[in-house]
Protein backbone atom coordinates (compact mmCIF):
# COMPACT_ATOMS: atom_id res chain seq x y z
CA UNK A 1 0.00 0.00 0.00
CA UNK A 2 1.55 3.23 -1.07
CA UNK A 3 0.24 6.14 0.97
CA UNK A 4 -2.28 4.52 3.24
CA UNK A 5 -1.10 1.86 5.63
CA UNK A 6 -3.02 -1.34 6.05
CA UNK A 7 -4.47 -0.19 9.35
CA UNK A 8 -5.64 3.12 7.85
CA UNK A 9 -7.37 1.24 5.05
CA UNK A 10 -8.88 -1.21 7.52
CA UNK A 11 -10.16 1.60 9.76
CA UNK A 12 -11.82 3.31 6.79
CA UNK A 13 -13.29 -0.03 5.69
CA UNK A 14 -14.69 -0.65 9.17
CA UNK A 15 -16.25 2.83 9.18
CA UNK A 16 -17.90 2.11 5.83
CA UNK A 17 -19.19 -1.25 7.00
CA UNK A 18 -20.68 0.41 10.10
CA UNK A 19 -22.26 3.12 7.95
CA UNK A 20 -23.78 0.60 5.58
CA UNK A 21 -25.06 -1.51 8.45
CA UNK A 22 -26.59 1.56 10.08
CA UNK A 23 -28.38 2.39 6.83
CA UNK A 24 -30.47 5.45 6.17
CA UNK A 25 -28.39 6.72 3.25
CA UNK A 26 -29.73 7.39 -0.19
CA UNK A 27 -29.00 4.77 -2.81
CA UNK A 28 -26.38 6.78 -4.60
CA UNK A 29 -24.33 7.30 -1.42
CA UNK A 30 -24.85 3.64 -0.55
CA UNK A 31 -23.41 2.63 -3.90
CA UNK A 32 -20.50 5.03 -3.54
CA UNK A 33 -19.67 3.65 -0.10
CA UNK A 34 -19.99 0.10 -1.34
CA UNK A 35 -17.60 0.76 -4.19
CA UNK A 36 -15.10 2.50 -1.93
CA UNK A 37 -15.35 -0.34 0.58
CA UNK A 38 -14.85 -2.96 -2.12
CA UNK A 39 -11.67 -1.24 -3.27
CA UNK A 40 -10.32 -0.96 0.27
CA UNK A 41 -11.17 -4.60 0.88
CA UNK A 42 -9.33 -5.70 -2.22
CA UNK A 43 -6.29 -3.63 -1.26
CA UNK A 44 -6.22 -5.10 2.23
CA UNK A 45 -6.57 -8.64 0.93
CA UNK A 46 -3.82 -8.09 -1.60
CA UNK A 47 -1.59 -6.61 1.07
CA UNK A 48 -1.92 -9.81 3.08
CA UNK A 49 -1.82 -12.32 0.27
CA UNK A 50 0.77 -10.80 -2.02
CA UNK A 51 3.33 -9.70 0.55
CA UNK A 52 6.52 -11.60 -0.14
CA UNK A 53 8.20 -12.26 3.16
CA UNK A 54 11.95 -11.87 3.03
CA UNK A 55 14.26 -13.09 5.73
CA UNK A 56 17.75 -11.72 6.22
CA UNK A 57 19.50 -13.77 8.87
CA UNK A 58 22.68 -11.80 9.59
CA UNK A 59 25.40 -11.94 12.17
CA UNK A 60 26.09 -8.64 13.89
CA UNK A 61 29.21 -7.71 11.86
CA UNK A 62 27.41 -8.45 8.58
CA UNK A 63 24.41 -6.41 9.66
CA UNK A 64 26.67 -3.52 10.59
CA UNK A 65 28.50 -3.78 7.27
CA UNK A 66 25.16 -3.63 5.45
CA UNK A 67 24.23 -0.46 7.35
CA UNK A 68 27.62 1.14 6.70
CA UNK A 69 27.27 0.44 3.00
CA UNK A 70 23.81 1.99 2.97
CA UNK A 71 25.08 5.04 4.81
CA UNK A 72 27.80 5.58 2.23
CA UNK A 73 25.36 5.65 -0.66
CA UNK B 1 27.83 -74.36 57.76
CA UNK B 2 27.53 -73.12 54.23
CA UNK B 3 30.46 -71.31 52.85
CA UNK B 4 29.55 -67.73 51.86
CA UNK B 5 30.78 -66.82 48.43
CA UNK B 6 32.80 -63.55 48.68
CA UNK B 7 31.75 -60.65 46.45
CA UNK B 8 34.49 -59.12 44.37
CA UNK B 9 34.89 -55.52 45.58
CA UNK B 10 34.49 -54.10 42.10
CA UNK B 11 31.15 -55.86 41.71
CA UNK B 12 30.18 -54.66 45.19
CA UNK B 13 31.03 -51.05 44.38
CA UNK B 14 29.15 -51.27 41.07
CA UNK B 15 26.05 -52.63 42.74
CA UNK B 16 26.29 -49.97 45.45
CA UNK B 17 26.55 -47.34 42.73
CA UNK B 18 23.49 -48.71 40.95
CA UNK B 19 21.49 -48.62 44.18
CA UNK B 20 22.59 -45.01 44.87
CA UNK B 21 21.69 -43.88 41.41
CA UNK B 22 18.33 -45.59 41.37
CA UNK B 23 17.11 -43.59 44.35
CA UNK B 24 15.32 -40.42 43.20
CA UNK B 25 16.29 -38.69 46.42
CA UNK B 26 19.89 -38.71 45.20
CA UNK B 27 19.01 -37.03 41.92
CA UNK B 28 19.06 -33.27 41.23
CA UNK B 29 19.69 -32.25 44.84
CA UNK B 30 19.87 -28.53 45.61
CA UNK B 31 22.84 -27.91 47.93
CA UNK B 32 24.39 -24.87 49.52
CA UNK B 33 28.02 -24.76 50.66
CA UNK B 34 31.47 -23.29 50.38
CA UNK B 35 33.98 -24.19 47.70
CA UNK B 36 37.28 -25.72 48.71
CA UNK B 37 40.09 -27.30 46.70
CA UNK B 38 38.77 -25.85 43.42
CA UNK B 39 40.78 -27.63 40.70
CA UNK B 40 40.14 -27.24 36.98
CA UNK B 41 41.98 -29.98 35.05
CA UNK B 42 43.47 -29.80 31.59
CA UNK B 43 40.93 -32.44 30.50
CA UNK B 44 38.21 -29.79 31.00
CA UNK B 45 36.70 -31.42 34.07
CA UNK B 46 36.72 -29.49 37.35
CA UNK B 47 36.98 -31.07 40.81
CA UNK B 48 36.26 -29.42 44.15
CA UNK B 49 34.74 -30.05 47.55
CA UNK B 50 31.52 -28.58 48.76
CA UNK B 51 31.68 -28.02 52.52
CA UNK B 52 30.24 -26.24 55.50
CA UNK B 53 30.78 -26.58 59.24
CA UNK B 54 28.66 -29.76 59.35
CA UNK B 55 30.46 -31.78 56.66
CA UNK B 56 31.73 -32.00 53.11
CA UNK B 57 31.40 -33.96 49.87
CA UNK B 58 33.49 -34.17 46.71
CA UNK B 59 32.05 -32.66 43.58
CA UNK B 60 32.83 -32.81 39.87
CA UNK B 61 31.82 -30.63 36.95
CA UNK B 62 32.20 -32.66 33.77
CA UNK B 63 33.60 -30.76 30.85
CA UNK B 64 30.94 -28.57 29.22
CA UNK B 65 28.18 -30.02 31.40
CA UNK B 66 27.36 -26.68 32.99
CA UNK B 67 28.46 -23.08 32.85
CA UNK B 68 31.03 -22.12 35.47
CA UNK B 69 30.59 -18.61 36.93
CA UNK B 70 33.42 -16.21 36.18
CA UNK B 71 35.99 -15.70 38.95
CA UNK B 72 34.96 -18.66 41.07
CA UNK B 73 37.45 -19.54 43.81
CA UNK B 74 37.88 -21.29 47.15
CA UNK B 75 35.89 -19.96 50.05
CA UNK B 76 33.00 -18.67 47.96
CA UNK B 77 29.45 -19.66 48.85
CA UNK B 78 27.65 -21.42 46.02
CA UNK B 79 24.34 -23.02 45.19
CA UNK B 80 24.75 -26.35 43.45
CA UNK B 81 22.27 -28.59 41.72
CA UNK B 82 23.67 -32.08 41.29
CA UNK B 83 23.17 -35.83 41.58
CA UNK B 84 24.91 -38.27 43.91
CA UNK B 85 27.27 -40.76 42.33
CA UNK B 86 29.95 -43.19 43.40
CA UNK B 87 33.28 -43.04 41.60
CA UNK B 88 34.04 -46.78 41.39
CA UNK B 89 37.76 -46.48 40.77
CA UNK B 90 38.30 -44.87 44.15
CA UNK B 91 35.08 -45.79 45.88
CA UNK B 92 34.48 -42.13 46.39
CA UNK B 93 31.07 -40.58 46.90
CA UNK B 94 30.66 -37.41 44.87
CA UNK B 95 28.20 -34.87 43.53
CA UNK B 96 28.03 -34.60 39.76
CA UNK B 97 27.24 -30.92 39.32
CA UNK B 98 24.50 -29.89 36.88
CA UNK B 99 24.41 -26.22 37.80
CA UNK B 100 26.46 -23.95 40.01
CA UNK B 101 25.81 -20.32 40.99
CA UNK B 102 27.72 -17.94 43.24
CA UNK B 103 25.45 -16.85 46.07
CA UNK B 104 27.33 -13.63 46.75
CA UNK B 105 27.33 -12.67 43.12
CA UNK B 106 23.62 -13.25 42.75
CA UNK B 107 23.04 -11.00 45.75
CA UNK B 108 25.38 -8.35 44.41
CA UNK B 109 23.79 -8.46 40.97
CA UNK B 110 20.31 -8.21 42.43
CA UNK B 111 21.40 -5.11 44.38
CA UNK B 112 22.82 -3.61 41.21
CA UNK B 113 19.58 -4.32 39.36
CA UNK B 114 17.45 -2.66 42.05
CA UNK B 115 19.73 0.37 42.05
CA UNK B 116 19.42 0.72 38.28
CA UNK B 117 15.62 0.37 38.42
CA UNK B 118 15.45 3.07 41.08
CA UNK B 119 17.52 5.39 38.94
CA UNK B 120 15.49 4.71 35.79
CA UNK B 121 12.29 5.31 37.74
CA UNK B 122 13.61 8.63 39.05
CA UNK B 123 14.51 9.67 35.52
CA UNK B 124 11.01 8.79 34.35
CA UNK B 125 12.26 6.10 31.96
CA UNK B 126 10.05 3.42 33.49
CA UNK B 127 6.94 5.60 33.50
CA UNK B 128 7.33 7.11 30.04
CA UNK B 129 4.44 6.55 27.63
CA UNK B 130 4.85 3.36 25.64
CA UNK B 131 4.67 3.13 21.87
CA UNK B 132 1.89 0.94 20.54
CA UNK B 133 2.65 -1.93 18.19
CA UNK B 134 1.76 -1.57 14.52
CA UNK B 135 -1.12 -3.89 13.64
CA UNK B 136 0.67 -4.82 10.43
CA UNK B 137 4.43 -4.38 10.83
CA UNK B 138 6.31 -3.90 7.58
CA UNK B 139 9.72 -4.85 8.83
CA UNK B 140 10.54 -6.84 11.95
CA UNK B 141 14.08 -6.79 13.34
CA UNK B 142 15.03 -9.51 15.81
CA UNK B 143 18.10 -8.99 17.97
CA UNK B 144 18.91 -12.30 19.61
CA UNK B 145 21.42 -15.11 19.95
CA UNK B 146 22.71 -16.18 16.57
CA UNK B 147 21.62 -19.70 15.61
CA UNK B 148 19.78 -20.04 18.94
CA UNK B 149 16.81 -22.30 19.57
CA UNK B 150 14.85 -19.21 20.59
CA UNK B 151 15.50 -17.69 17.15
CA UNK B 152 14.48 -20.88 15.35
CA UNK B 153 11.23 -20.94 17.36
CA UNK B 154 10.51 -17.31 16.58
CA UNK B 155 11.14 -17.66 12.85
CA UNK B 156 9.04 -20.78 12.60
CA UNK B 157 6.14 -19.24 14.47
CA UNK B 158 6.38 -16.01 12.50
CA UNK B 159 6.33 -17.93 9.22
CA UNK B 160 3.22 -19.85 10.25
CA UNK B 161 1.41 -16.67 11.31
CA UNK B 162 2.24 -14.47 8.34
CA UNK B 163 4.68 -15.68 5.67
CA UNK B 164 4.52 -12.19 4.15
CA UNK B 165 6.40 -10.39 6.92
CA UNK B 166 9.87 -9.03 6.18
CA UNK B 167 12.34 -9.98 8.90
CA UNK B 168 15.93 -9.05 9.59
CA UNK B 169 17.73 -11.06 12.23
CA UNK B 170 20.76 -9.51 13.90
CA UNK B 171 22.57 -12.41 15.56
CA UNK B 172 24.45 -11.30 18.66
CA UNK B 173 26.08 -12.84 21.72
CA UNK B 174 23.51 -12.82 24.48
CA UNK B 175 25.54 -13.99 27.47
CA UNK B 176 29.04 -13.56 28.83
CA UNK B 177 31.31 -10.58 28.73
CA UNK B 178 30.56 -9.46 25.18
CA UNK B 179 26.79 -9.72 25.51
CA UNK B 180 25.97 -6.17 26.61
CA UNK B 181 28.09 -4.55 23.94
CA UNK B 182 26.72 -6.77 21.16
CA UNK B 183 23.09 -6.35 22.18
CA UNK B 184 23.55 -2.58 22.20
CA UNK B 185 25.18 -2.72 18.75
CA UNK B 186 22.38 -4.98 17.50
CA UNK B 187 19.81 -2.47 18.68
CA UNK B 188 21.78 0.26 16.91
CA UNK B 189 21.46 -1.70 13.65
CA UNK B 190 17.69 -1.89 14.18
CA UNK B 191 17.59 1.87 14.85
CA UNK B 192 19.50 2.52 11.62
CA UNK B 193 17.11 0.25 9.71
CA UNK B 194 14.32 2.49 10.97
CA UNK B 195 15.88 5.51 9.24
CA UNK B 196 14.13 6.45 6.04
CA UNK B 197 17.37 7.20 4.15
CA UNK B 198 18.98 3.86 5.01
CA UNK B 199 15.81 1.86 4.37
CA UNK B 200 15.34 3.48 0.96
CA UNK B 201 18.96 2.96 -0.03
CA UNK B 202 18.54 -0.71 0.88
CA UNK B 203 15.17 -0.69 -0.93
CA UNK B 204 13.37 -2.13 2.08
CA UNK B 205 10.60 -0.79 4.29
CA UNK B 206 11.91 0.90 7.44
CA UNK B 207 12.03 -1.28 10.52
CA UNK B 208 8.90 -0.59 12.55
CA UNK B 209 9.15 -3.23 15.29
CA UNK B 210 12.03 -4.80 17.22
CA UNK B 211 12.20 -7.94 19.30
CA UNK B 212 15.19 -8.15 21.61
CA UNK B 213 15.69 -11.22 23.75
CA UNK B 214 16.89 -14.74 24.23
CA UNK B 215 15.75 -18.10 25.55
CA UNK B 216 15.81 -19.15 29.17
CA UNK B 217 18.93 -19.61 31.26
CA UNK B 218 20.40 -19.01 34.68
CA UNK B 219 20.10 -15.51 36.19
CA UNK B 220 23.71 -14.94 35.20
CA UNK B 221 22.98 -16.01 31.61
CA UNK B 222 20.22 -13.46 31.37
CA UNK B 223 22.14 -10.76 33.18
CA UNK B 224 23.03 -8.58 30.21
CA UNK B 225 19.32 -7.71 29.97
CA UNK B 226 19.52 -6.26 33.47
CA UNK B 227 22.28 -3.82 32.66
CA UNK B 228 22.10 -0.10 32.12
CA UNK B 229 23.52 0.11 28.60
CA UNK B 230 20.94 -2.34 27.22
CA UNK B 231 18.10 -0.72 29.17
CA UNK B 232 18.99 2.76 27.88
CA UNK B 233 19.35 1.54 24.28
CA UNK B 234 15.89 -0.02 24.44
CA UNK B 235 14.34 3.10 25.98
CA UNK B 236 15.89 5.31 23.28
CA UNK B 237 14.56 3.33 20.31
CA UNK B 238 12.34 5.35 17.96
CA UNK B 239 10.09 2.35 17.19
CA UNK B 240 8.32 -0.04 19.56
CA UNK B 241 10.53 -2.67 21.20
CA UNK B 242 9.38 -5.99 22.62
CA UNK B 243 11.59 -7.47 25.33
CA UNK B 244 11.47 -11.26 25.30
CA UNK B 245 13.94 -12.79 27.70
CA UNK B 246 13.89 -16.26 29.17
CA UNK B 247 10.83 -17.82 30.69
CA UNK B 248 7.55 -16.62 32.11
CA UNK B 249 8.99 -15.91 35.56
CA UNK B 250 12.13 -14.01 34.60
CA UNK B 251 11.52 -10.28 34.86
CA UNK B 252 14.46 -8.19 33.83
CA UNK B 253 15.20 -4.50 33.50
CA UNK B 254 14.81 -4.79 29.71
CA UNK B 255 11.25 -6.06 30.27
CA UNK B 256 10.48 -3.02 32.38
CA UNK B 257 11.82 -0.42 29.95
CA UNK B 258 10.58 -1.98 26.68
CA UNK B 259 7.27 -0.96 25.12
CA UNK B 260 5.96 -4.50 25.48
CA UNK B 261 7.15 -7.32 27.71
CA UNK B 262 6.72 -10.76 26.22
CA UNK B 263 7.00 -13.73 28.54
CA UNK B 264 8.99 -15.76 26.01
CA UNK B 265 10.52 -15.17 22.55
CA UNK B 266 7.61 -17.04 20.94
CA UNK B 267 5.17 -14.86 22.81
CA UNK B 268 6.94 -11.82 21.35
CA UNK B 269 6.18 -13.10 17.85
CA UNK B 270 2.56 -13.65 18.84
CA UNK B 271 2.45 -10.04 20.03
CA UNK B 272 3.62 -8.46 16.82
CA UNK B 273 3.25 -10.81 13.85
CA UNK B 274 -0.39 -10.78 12.77
CA UNK B 275 -2.21 -14.04 12.28
CA UNK B 276 -2.90 -13.57 8.60
CA UNK B 277 -5.65 -16.20 8.43
CA UNK B 278 -7.50 -14.39 11.18
CA UNK B 279 -7.17 -11.10 9.31
CA UNK B 280 -8.31 -12.65 6.05
CA UNK B 281 -11.30 -14.13 7.86
CA UNK B 282 -12.02 -10.74 9.39
CA UNK B 283 -11.83 -9.11 5.95
CA UNK B 284 -14.26 -11.71 4.60
CA UNK B 285 -16.58 -10.88 7.47
CA UNK B 286 -16.28 -7.18 6.61
CA UNK B 287 -17.10 -7.99 3.01
CA UNK B 288 -20.15 -9.98 4.05
CA UNK B 289 -21.39 -7.26 6.38
CA UNK B 290 -20.81 -4.61 3.72
CA UNK B 291 -22.76 -6.63 1.18
CA UNK B 292 -25.61 -7.33 3.61
CA UNK B 293 -25.75 -3.66 4.60
CA UNK B 294 -25.91 -2.56 0.99
CA UNK B 295 -28.52 -5.16 0.08
CA UNK B 296 -30.60 -4.08 3.06
CA UNK B 297 -30.44 -0.49 1.86
CA UNK B 298 -31.66 -1.60 -1.53
CA UNK B 299 -34.34 -3.79 -0.03
CA UNK B 300 -35.47 -0.90 2.13
CA UNK B 301 -35.63 1.27 -0.94
CA UNK B 302 -37.56 -1.42 -2.80
CA UNK B 303 -40.00 -1.77 0.05
CA UNK B 304 -40.45 1.97 0.11
CA UNK B 305 -41.14 1.86 -3.59
CA UNK B 306 -43.61 -0.96 -3.10
CA UNK B 307 -45.36 1.01 -0.42
CA UNK B 308 -45.53 4.04 -2.68
CA UNK B 309 -46.90 1.93 -5.49
CA UNK B 310 -49.43 0.48 -3.11
CA UNK B 311 -50.43 3.95 -2.02
CA UNK B 312 -50.70 5.04 -5.63
CA UNK B 313 -52.87 2.06 -6.38
CA UNK B 314 -54.83 2.81 -3.28
CA UNK B 315 -55.41 6.46 -4.17
CA UNK B 316 -57.75 5.87 -7.19
CA UNK B 317 -59.48 2.96 -5.54
CA UNK B 318 -60.20 5.29 -2.72
CA UNK B 319 -61.96 7.47 -5.35
CA UNK B 320 -63.74 4.45 -6.64
CA UNK B 321 -64.97 3.43 -3.28
CA UNK B 322 -66.24 6.93 -2.78
CA UNK B 323 -67.88 6.69 -6.10
CA UNK B 324 -69.33 3.39 -5.00
CA UNK B 325 -70.57 4.98 -1.84
CA UNK B 326 -71.97 7.79 -3.94
CA UNK B 327 -73.57 5.24 -6.20
CA UNK B 328 -74.88 3.38 -3.23
CA UNK B 329 -76.28 6.60 -1.90
CA UNK B 330 -77.72 7.29 -5.30
CA UNK B 331 -78.99 3.76 -5.49
CA UNK B 332 -80.80 3.94 -2.21
CA UNK B 333 -82.15 7.33 -3.23
CA UNK B 334 -83.31 5.84 -6.44
CA UNK B 335 -84.91 2.96 -4.62
CA UNK B 336 -86.68 5.27 -2.29
CA UNK B 337 -87.78 7.50 -5.07
CA UNK B 338 -88.83 4.57 -7.23
CA UNK B 339 -90.79 3.09 -4.38
CA UNK B 340 -92.45 6.45 -3.84
CA UNK B 341 -93.14 6.74 -7.54
CA UNK B 342 -94.56 3.26 -7.67
CA UNK B 343 -96.69 4.02 -4.65
CA UNK B 344 -97.99 7.10 -6.40
CA UNK B 345 -98.52 5.09 -9.48
CA UNK B 346 -100.50 2.48 -7.56
CA UNK B 347 -102.63 5.15 -6.00
CA UNK B 348 -103.24 6.61 -9.40
CA UNK B 349 -104.12 3.20 -10.73
CA UNK B 350 -106.52 2.74 -7.86
CA UNK B 351 -108.15 6.04 -8.66
CA UNK B 352 -108.26 5.08 -12.30
CA UNK B 353 -109.72 1.73 -11.34
CA UNK B 354 -112.48 3.44 -9.43
CA UNK B 355 -113.09 5.70 -12.36
CA UNK B 356 -113.23 2.71 -14.62
CA UNK B 357 -115.60 0.97 -12.34
CA UNK B 358 -117.72 4.03 -12.30
CA UNK B 359 -117.76 4.19 -16.10
CA UNK B 360 -118.50 0.44 -16.54
CA UNK B 361 -121.57 0.00 -18.91
CA UNK B 362 -123.43 -2.02 -16.29
CA UNK B 363 -123.30 0.94 -13.94
CA UNK B 364 -124.88 2.94 -16.81
CA UNK B 365 -127.52 0.28 -17.33
CA UNK B 366 -128.25 0.36 -13.64
CA UNK B 367 -129.22 3.97 -14.11
CA UNK B 368 -132.09 2.87 -16.56
CA UNK B 369 -130.21 2.67 -19.85
CA UNK B 370 -129.98 -0.44 -22.05
CA UNK B 371 -127.43 -1.63 -24.62
CA UNK B 372 -128.19 -3.19 -28.00
CA UNK B 373 -125.87 -6.02 -29.04
CA UNK B 374 -126.02 -7.81 -32.44
CA UNK B 375 -125.92 -11.53 -32.82
CA UNK B 376 -122.12 -11.45 -32.71
CA UNK B 377 -122.10 -9.72 -29.32
CA UNK B 378 -121.05 -6.40 -30.78
CA UNK B 379 -122.47 -3.33 -29.20
CA UNK B 380 -124.64 -1.45 -31.68
CA UNK B 381 -123.83 2.20 -31.38
CA UNK B 382 -125.52 3.48 -34.63
CA UNK B 383 -128.88 2.85 -36.38
CA UNK B 384 -126.91 2.43 -39.55
CA UNK B 385 -125.67 -0.88 -38.25
CA UNK B 386 -129.28 -2.13 -38.11
CA UNK B 387 -131.43 -3.60 -40.85
CA UNK B 388 -135.21 -4.18 -40.91
CA UNK B 389 -136.33 -7.49 -39.43
CA UNK B 390 -132.97 -7.94 -37.62
CA UNK B 391 -133.06 -9.44 -34.16
CA UNK B 392 -130.93 -7.67 -31.60
CA UNK B 393 -130.32 -8.41 -27.99
CA UNK B 394 -131.28 -5.66 -25.55
CA UNK B 395 -129.16 -5.88 -22.46
CA UNK B 396 -130.47 -4.48 -19.18
CA UNK B 397 -128.64 -4.35 -15.90
CA UNK B 398 -130.47 -7.40 -14.59
CA UNK B 399 -131.03 -9.41 -17.83
CA UNK B 400 -131.64 -9.28 -21.59
CA UNK B 401 -134.36 -9.46 -24.12
CA UNK B 402 -134.54 -10.07 -27.93
CA UNK B 403 -136.23 -7.56 -30.12
CA UNK B 404 -137.11 -7.29 -33.88
CA UNK B 405 -136.30 -4.13 -35.72
CA UNK B 406 -139.48 -2.73 -37.52
CA UNK B 407 -138.65 0.79 -38.53
CA UNK B 408 -135.34 2.48 -38.85
CA UNK B 409 -135.16 6.24 -38.49
CA UNK B 410 -131.84 7.86 -38.81
CA UNK B 411 -131.43 11.49 -37.56
CA UNK B 412 -130.22 13.92 -40.09
CA UNK B 413 -126.68 14.92 -39.62
CA UNK B 414 -126.19 18.24 -37.93
CA UNK B 415 -123.97 20.61 -39.77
Amino acid sequence: MTEETYSDALRRLEAIVAELERGGMDLETTLQRFEEGSKLLERCQNELKEAEGRLENLRLPDAEAMIDEAKEE
Amino acid sequence: MDEIEPTPVGKFVQSLRARLRSDDRNQHCLLKGEISQWKPYASGHTYFSLRDDGGQISAVIWKGRCRIPDGIKDGQEVLVIGSVDLYPARGQLQIVVERIELIQKIGAMEQQKQKLLLQLRQEGVLDRPRKSLPSFPKHLVIVTGKDSAALADMLQLSQSRWPGIRTTVVGVTVQGEKAVEEIVRGLAVARDLNRESIASSLAIPPCDIVIVGRGGGSPEDLWAFNLEAVARSIAAMPMPVISAVGHESDILVSDLVADVRASTPSHAVECCVPLVDGHLAYLLDCEDRMLQGTLRQFNDARQQLQQLTLRLQLAPSKGVSEAVRHLERLGSDLHQRTTAALQLHKQRLAVLGNALQISHPKRVLERGYMMGVDDKGKVISSVSELSKGQTVSLQFADGEADANIDNIRQHEEET
